[in-house]
């Protein structure tokens, strides 16, 4: 388990971390999510030692990093894909890292055997593409079979044979006991892997829940109905108090439940023809949670914006 | 997916890790990249060189009248001020190219205990520098007897002590160094700042004709490297000259590392 206790990281006058608390679970894969600069990374190597928090700590089993004997075999990281010194091998790095944790380098193969790097362990590292690059670090922090697993945007530059291996990697580590933290941005991806959610925005907490919740809290859960006689329907409900907007043919309705709005179209005896809920995907959920938040944002193209240029 | 579960487990119990996993760790790193071998390479080539030309300088001053016969290890020892860039910069980037690179980032997941990683590190790099140096004493010495002939005759006592010497200084100047890269975390400004206090230093008080300015200047780690490999007695003998040199690695190492504890890997 990672305890994050009051997280706070400054550079100077800005604050890239404020105030995390957190407690992230094994037996799952919790997703790390958060607009870029929200702080993301930053918590990752805090977690592992890199960088000293300004206050509050970061735990893992209890204990800082750099408490343990053998931290590869507690916690491995994929964190700021610099895996290793480009004019080192694969097999060599790995087998440097395995030798300072007292891992036996029979295992250096077998991680690059699992990581599918197995046929390019003699090759530099500088030689390697990005996908390669992010298969050993997979492999680097798979090498000490630790419980605690940290991932910063491990499907960065892989294809999608390598983005769903990872998700399978991520779903049977979890499956296993472990604690599994995942940050990405790829939010179709997450939907699909993550169990919990922990959402950032400028450093601060903003969710922290099962994904489920998360999603389920989205103003986008809409339920369809399709009726030959809208109009109707569409005064019954706002009176109701929920609102309605037409789409295609049919009427996007938020605010009731499937049940209330069936019950509503009875009551003033207008047909119903399709009656169905309309979940959310999680990133329409992610943007309106972090709309406020964004460090980053572009604007996109608009008919007024348009029209001023 | 049962098959990738199973592969994922290590049953060994753990052992190792500590101070005796982080030397071995640095060890794998530094002879995992090719700079080590070059540079070491280009270090014998250039003693051997310079031993030679060293050695044909002195037969041919002899041979028009001046007294230069010196013992050999000590008419080598006057290369080795120059091949010692070799060792320095072997040791530069084994500790700077890690902030290039960004593999500092896993060599601190590995040893977090940042105090403990730049201790394996100076230990390894010292010890292959000091076997270098002798490499180095012993290889200039017999090319330099080659070509200097009588005029370079010296005992097997004098080759030991200057092979010693020459060990223990260029050891120590790699503490210097690693301390030093460790701060500056740039091969750029390490060597820089290297050459500057080996080479320039020394020579430009020289000529300033300030009094204190130029017995600082003998403190440098040059001149008491010289010392350390000829035995000359001047400007003070190896009893001096040990210290001193003690004294500049041990505030670099010192210096390095407060930056490493103090700041974000």
């Amino acid at each position: 388990m990672i305890i994050l206790d009051r997280l706070s990281k400054r550079h100077g006058e800005k604050t890239v971390v404020a105030g995390l608390s957190s407690q992230i679970r094994p037996g799952k894969v919790t997703g790390f999510l958060g607009p870029n600069g929200a702080g993301k990374s930053t918590t990752m190597r805090m977690i592992v030692g890199l960088d000293a928090p300004t206050e509050g700590r970061a735990l893992i089993n209890d204990k800082p990093y750099r408490a343990f004997r053998h931290p590869l075999r507690e916690v491995g990281a994929l964190v700021d894909a610099g895996s290793g010194h480009p004019g080192s091998s694969a097999y060599r790095h790995l087998l440097g890292l395995a030798r300072s944790n007292g891992i036996p380098a029979s295992r250096v193969e077998e991680v690059l055997e699992t990581a599918g790097l197995a046929s390019v362990s003699g090759k530099r590292i500088g030689s390697f593409s990005l996908g390669m690059g992010q298969r050993l670090g997979i492999a680097a922090a798979l090498l000490g079979d630790p419980g605690v697993l940290l991932f910063d945007e491990p499907v960065n530059g892989l294809d999608p044979d390598g983005v769903r291996w990872v998700r399978e990697l991520m779903r049977s580590l979890a499956a296993e006991g472990r604690t599994v933290l995942v940050s990405s941005h790829l939010m179709s991806e997450m939907q699909e892997t993550a169990d919990h959610l922990v959402v950032i925005g400028r450093g601060r907490l903003i969710a922290d829940a099962p994904i489920g919740e998360v999603i389920a809290g989205s103003s986008r859960n809409a339920v369809l109905v399709r009726t030959p006689r809208p109009e109707t329907l569409e005064r019954r409900l706002r009176a109701a108090g929920m609102s309605v907007t037409p789409e295609s043919g049919a009427l996007l309705v938020t605010g009731g439940t499937p049940e209330e709005i069936g019950d509503a179209a009875f009551g003033c005896g207008v047909p119903v023809h399709e009656l169905s809920p309309r979940m959310a995907s999680l990133e329409q959920a992610y943007m309106e949670l972090t709309a406020e938040s964004v460090e980053y944002g572009s604007t996109a193209p608009t008919a007024a914006n348009h029209r001023k240029a | 997916m049962n098959e990738m579960t199973t592969a994922l487990r290590l049953t060994t119990p753990a052992k190792g890790g500590g101070l005796r996993g982080a030397i071995a760790f640095e060890w794998t790193k530094l002879w995992s990249v090719r700079s080590t071998w070059w540079s070491l390479a280009a270090g014998v080539l250039l003693c051997a060189v310079f031993a030679a030309v060293i050695g044909m300088s002195v037969e041919a001053s002899e041979k028009n009248g001046f007294d230069v016969a010196r013992p050999a290890p000590h008419l080598a020892a006057q290369g080795i001020m120059l091949v010692q860039l070799a060792v320095l910069v072997m040791a530069t980037l084994a500790t700077t190219a890690e902030y290039a690179n960004g593999s500092i980032r896993a060599t601190l997941r590995g040893v977090p205990v940042r105090g403990r990683m730049l201790l394996a590190k100076t230990a390894v790099v010292a010890a292959v520098a000091a076997a270098a140096g002798t490499v180095f004493c012993v290889l200039g010495t017999l090319v330099t007897a080659v070509f200097a002939g009588e005029h370079g005759a010296y005992t097997a006592g004098e080759l030991a002590a200057a092979a010693f010497g020459t060990g223990v200084y260029l050891a120590l100047i790699a503490v210097l160094v690693i301390g030093t890269g460790t701060v500056f975390r740039s091969a750029a400004g390490t060597i820089t700042t290297i050459i500057m206090v080996l080479l320039v230093l020394p020579e430009l008080v020289k000529v300033t004709g300030v009094g204190w300015l130029e017995t600082a200047g003998e403190y440098t780690p040059s001149v008491a490297g010289a010392v350390l490999m000829t035995r000359a007695g001047e400007p003070y003998g190896g009893g001096t000259a040990l210290p001193v040199l003690l004294l500049w690695a041990a505030a670099a190492v010192a210096g390095g590392w407060a930056a490493l504890r103090a700041r974000d890997a």
